[in-house]
């Protein structure tokens, strides 16, 4: 009995963590019919966040108030890339044939990988992310003040060319004053900004001129000036974080397994009950999982935002008809699953006491399966399905005799059953929507 | 937020024919000079870099690639004026002449830059490198002051049949002579260097509309095509003067291909998104190296390799017709991921095999080492020999092998797409519910689609094993499945042209360019995000794909129906 109650617990604490991740598969297809396949990376990306947040501001410490601001560095960075990647690659698919967005997801997926990798190798990369973070904010905020719809169906790269142009150009020369003089005083920093933002503005209205008789609207010269000097200020203010904060850091390689922070009251000694080991960090799951149903219950069901998504769930034509923002609905819908994600990232990193940069991959399609398995599109069907999940592959490691039983199998075990599910109930144990997409 | 106007019709926007300007001609005559006389000069003060381009008057291999492109260029300010005229009117000349301008440009830079990284920095650049490249920006500015031709239809262009013959297989010669040349070259910056002509040339031929033509004479003389393509590779060892480092490159890129048409049928004509495929080529494999003579075999029946052959394909398509039969009734995103669900089963499964963990058949995570050369009809591969006095190792044996077996796949792939059975995967493809209601046996062609890919993985995968000598549970992860699918997204899906050269870029590079390896998947992954975004259609596209992905495109839709219209009416 006590064996059964033990692999219950640890069934129920894996279980917590597919759940947390398949709420955002469930989300997201609920609303856009598309598997994010990229979202097991996102609750990588969290366990790094708030990993990248403990090692920046709290090296060495283990006080247990730490863990909310890991928590916050975790969401931050998981909802900031699944707002980035469905801006930047799935939007512009929204009306592709079904593979476009499927293979974008495997290249959003490698991609991000091998970024976290090259982060903590190598982090001077930084810089050059940062830089294009800095010509892309400038961009927007030039589109903010033009008030012009840079993502108009109709729009094409010359309307863009001017602002693109002067964000760019901005940024350049900041880059090459700096790599000249890497170290300036306070004075000259303020010049080459300025300086920056001159030259930007004057290679943006000279490109903005030069399309002007492709391009389909006029951009005006404040939203030029704009963002060329959005982004050099990004740019020079990014630096200086770099310089005071990244570069402090001795970055571990993530080749290997990166251990995992320790937190008082959340790790440590586990508590016996009865005959049965619990973990303090499946504590923290579990108790994540209850308080984070609690919370999206009362989004979904009892908030403006909520009640949105489920009607454009159920028909998003009528939704946009009835004055619902659906581009918006659909970004809610990523962070949304992001939060949840990041969350299941820290408890992960809690439990295994390392994390690693490839660990998406398969907790991601485990959490799939765990939609699949509560029928996806439906989000509490994801809960029970992850629930569920977890206790089967607790209990196939206990009781399944002879060879094929043991940890070594759990995982085959696992998409044994989403393969059984899909061919035999795929519209999942709650049932959410009928199959049939091509 | 909406200022912009609503779109113009694109068709009004069609280039207006601008008159020329008068100096554009002479000036790009004096580019071509520029470039020649430049090329003869030397590049570089430093001699042991880039293959030696230090000598006056004796061009080393790049500077020989840079009067190439001045030749063609040439060729084509003739074209526009002078004694080749008859040619302009086929010939988009100025559109080729932009693409070689800029491409030599470009490639001038390249060699700036990298002849001052690899030396120390610009003081070693001689007059000639700056020469050739103001050469090369004058033909880019005449490029762009020249006016644009309205051109007569390329469809109509014929020549002797002789004469078509000998084009295309002196367009054989001259990729099989690129392929051994840019092989040879050691150093990354000459193949980049070399890749960036290759990339202009080509650029310029389909610009000026060379390559229409030849595609036209092609489908004219089509076995002549395929019997030249086959004789350049099945020359290309004989090339390599018995080294086998290259040699090894072309065998990997051999089975790459194999495997990937052989996906190309399941994804390029059925539709089916299949991201667990290299368990296939693995279970191929798997069979080989335990029915081998190999020490750590775990099945004591060695029965003769062509039987192996069968065997391990057959066990890959017995796989596939497990997998897909209950699956198939799922479909779109469900299938691919049930699918990669498979492929993780089938390497967590050889993975445990081990002995301790299940019965001992795959030798578990160290898997199965010291596979024996094959033997066939009593030769062994592992035998150098020696024909026309070049050497040939043990990689060209394989390859030659492996030349048969891509050509039984892509024979296969061909065969079936104009057959009644490829008709039908298409229609499942365009639109499941209505081929089903014309009444295409849905569910049998799909199974049929997953069980000849199998079939086709699994033959090239014993093959593998014998080349590899060894399988382990590693060779066969996801990621090897994700760039098999990238390799046909690449090259575009459907074709086999495109599939092959998706396939040899995703293997050749990551080879040949050996120190951007520790950034190889993070730019495989901005690949395939970008390639969705810009071109989802791949490489080479066939008309009826473009169209797909761009459904808006009215242009394109009434080229697709006249094509079609064509065909019918030569019916």
């Amino acid at each position: 009995m006590d064996q059964f109650l033990q692999q219950l617990v640890n069934g129920l604490t894996l279980g917590s963590l597919y759940a947390l991740i398949a709420v955002g598969y469930t989300v997201v297809y609920g609303i856009v019919q598309l598997i994010n396949f990229a979202h097991g990376e996102v609750f990588m990306i969290g366990a790094f966040g708030a990993l990248t947040t403990y090692l920046l501001f709290f090296n060495g410490k283990t006080s247990v108030w730490i863990l909310p601001v890991m928590i916050v560095g975790a969401m931050i960075a998981s909802v900031g890339t699944a707002v980035a990647m469905e801006r930047v690659a799935y939007r512009p698919l929204r009306n592709a044939p079904r593979l476009a967005p499927l293979i974008t997801a495997i290249g959003i997926s490698v991609f991000l990988q091998e970024f976290v990798r090259l982060f903590y190798d190598q982090p001077q990369w930084t810089v050059v992310v940062l830089t294009g973070l800095a010509i892309g904010v400038g961009y927007l905020i030039g589109g903010r003040v033009a008030k012009i719809d840079l993502s108009h169906p109709v729009s094409k790269w010359f309307d863009r060319a001017p602002l693109l142009g002067a964000a760019g150009s901005a940024v350049a020369v900041w880059v090459v004053v700096r790599l000249v003089n890497p170290d300036l005083n306070a004075l000259l920093i303020v010049g080459v900004v300025v300086l920056g933002a001159l030259v930007g503005t004057a290679i943006g209205w000279l490109a903005g001129a030069a399309v002007r008789r492709r391009a389909r609207s006029q951009t005006p010269v404040p939203a030029i000036a704009a963002a060329a000097a959005g982004a050099v200020v990004i740019a020079e203010v990014s630096w200086v974080l770099y310089e005071k904060l990244i570069s402090n850091v001795d970055w571990p390689s993530a080749k290997l397994r990166i251990p995992f922070p320790q937190i008082d009251v959340v790790t440590g000694t586990a508590l016996q009950v009865g005959g049965v080991t619990i973990q303090r960090s499946a504590i923290f799951t579990i108790g994540a999982l209850a308080v984070c149903s609690v919370l999206l219950w009362f989004f979904v069901n009892r908030t403006r935002m909520g009640r949105g998504m489920q009607a454009v769930s159920q028909d998003p034509d009528t939704a946009r008809l009835m004055g619902i923002n659906v581009d918006r609905i659909i970004v809610v819908a990523f962070a949304l699953g992001a939060v949840l994600a990041a969350i299941a990232g820290v408890s992960q990193g809690l439990q295994n006491t390392n994390i690693e940069f490839r660990m998406g991959f398969l907790a991601g399609l485990k959490a799939f399966t765990a939609a699949v398995l509560g029928g996806i599109g439906n989000i509490f069907g994801a809960v029970v399905g992850g629930l569920v999940l977890g206790v089967i592959e607790a209990m196939a490691t206990q009781y399944i005799p002879g060879q094929f039983g043991g940890s070594t199998w759990k995982d085959v075990w696992a998409f044994v059953i989403l393969i059984l599910v899909l061919v035999f109930r795929p519209q999942g144990l709650l049932g959410a929507r009928v199959v049939d997409r091509a | 937020m909406t200022d912009v106007e609503t779109p113009v019709d694109d068709v009004a926007e069609a280039p207006v024919a601008k008159p020329g300007k008068p100096i554009a001609w002479p000036l790009g005559l004096v580019g071509v000079a520029l470039v020649i006389v430049g090329s003869f000069l030397s590049w570089s003060y430093d001699g042991s870099i880039l293959n030696d381009l230090s000598i006056n008057f004796y061009p080393g291999g790049l500077q020989i690639l840079a009067i190439i492109v001045a030749v063609l260029s040439l060729v084509l300010l003739l074209a526009e004026r002078g004694p080749l005229t008859k040619l302009g009117t086929w010939l988009d000349a100025t559109l080729g002449l932009r693409a070689f301008g800029v491409g030599l440009t470009l490639y001038m830079a390249l060699v700036i830059v990298a002849i001052s990284v690899e030396s120390d920095g610009l003081i070693n650049v001689n007059p000639g490198a700056y020469v050739t490249l103001v050469g090369a920006a004058l033909i880019a500015v005449s490029a762009y002051l020249l006016p644009l031709h309205q051109l007569r239809d390329m469809s109509h262009a014929r020549l002797p049949d002789w004469l078509e013959i000998f084009l295309i297989s002196a367009m054989m010669a001259v990729v099989l002579f690129l392929a051994a040349y840019a092989l040879g070259l050691g150093d990354a910056w000459s193949f980049i260097l070399c890749l960036v002509f290759v990339a202009t040339g080509a650029t310029g031929l389909f610009r000026t509309g060379a390559m229409t033509f030849m595609s036209h004479a092609g489908q004219r003389h089509r076995k002549v095509l395929t019997l030249a393509a086959f004789a350049a590779a099945f020359l290309f060892p004989f090339t390599q003067n018995g080294s086998d480092a290259n040699m090894s490159i072309a065998g990997s890129v051999l089975v790459f291909s194999a495997t990937a048409m052989g996906l190309n049928i399941v994804v390029g004509l059925a539709g089916l998104l299949d991201l667990g495929y290299i368990a296939f080529l693995g279970s191929g494999a798997y069979v080989a190296a335990t029915l081998s003579t190999s020490a750590f075999a775990t099945i004591n029946w060695k029965p003769p390799f062509l039987l192996v052959m069968l065997i391990g394909a057959g066990v890959a398509a017995l796989l596939g017709l497990i997998i897909g039969s209950p699956t198939l009734r799922v479909s779109g995103d469900y299938l691919a991921i049930v699918t990669l669900g498979f492929g993780e089963i089938f390497r967590f499964s050889m993975f445990n095999l081990d002995g301790n963990n299940g019965p001992n058949l795959t030798n578990g995570p160290n898997g199965i080492p010291g596979i024996p050369d094959l033997e066939l009809f009593g030769f062994n591969f592992g035998d150098a020999h020696t024909v026309a006095g070049i050497e040939l190792g043990r990689f060209s044996n394989y390859y030659f092998l492996l030349l048969l077996l891509l050509g039984f796949v892509i024979l296969t792939f061909a065969r079936l797409n104009n057959s009644r059975i490829g008709r039908g995967w298409v229609a499942i493809r365009e639109d499941e519910k209505a081929a089903e209601a014309m009444g295409v046996n849905v569910f049998g062609l799909k199974l049929l689609a997953f069980a000849v890919g199998a079939f086709l993985a699994g033959l090239a995968g014993t093959i593998k094993a014998h080349q590899d000598g060894a399988v382990s549970p590693d060779q066969f992860i996801f990621l090897e499945s994700a760039f098999l699918l990238a390799a046909i997204v690449l090259g575009g899906m459907g074709t086999i042209a495109g599939v092959l050269l998706g396939a040899t870029i995703l293997k050749l590079l990551p080879e040949k360019l050996r120190f951007f390896s520790e950034y190889r998947l993070f730019l495989f992954g901005i690949l395939l995000v970008l390639m969705m975004r810009f071109r989802p259609e791949g490489l080479v596209a066939s008309k009826r794909r473009q169209l797909e992905f761009h459904e808006e495109d009215e242009a394109l839709a009434v080229e697709v129906e006249e094509e079609r219209l064509a065909v019918e009416e030569a019916k």
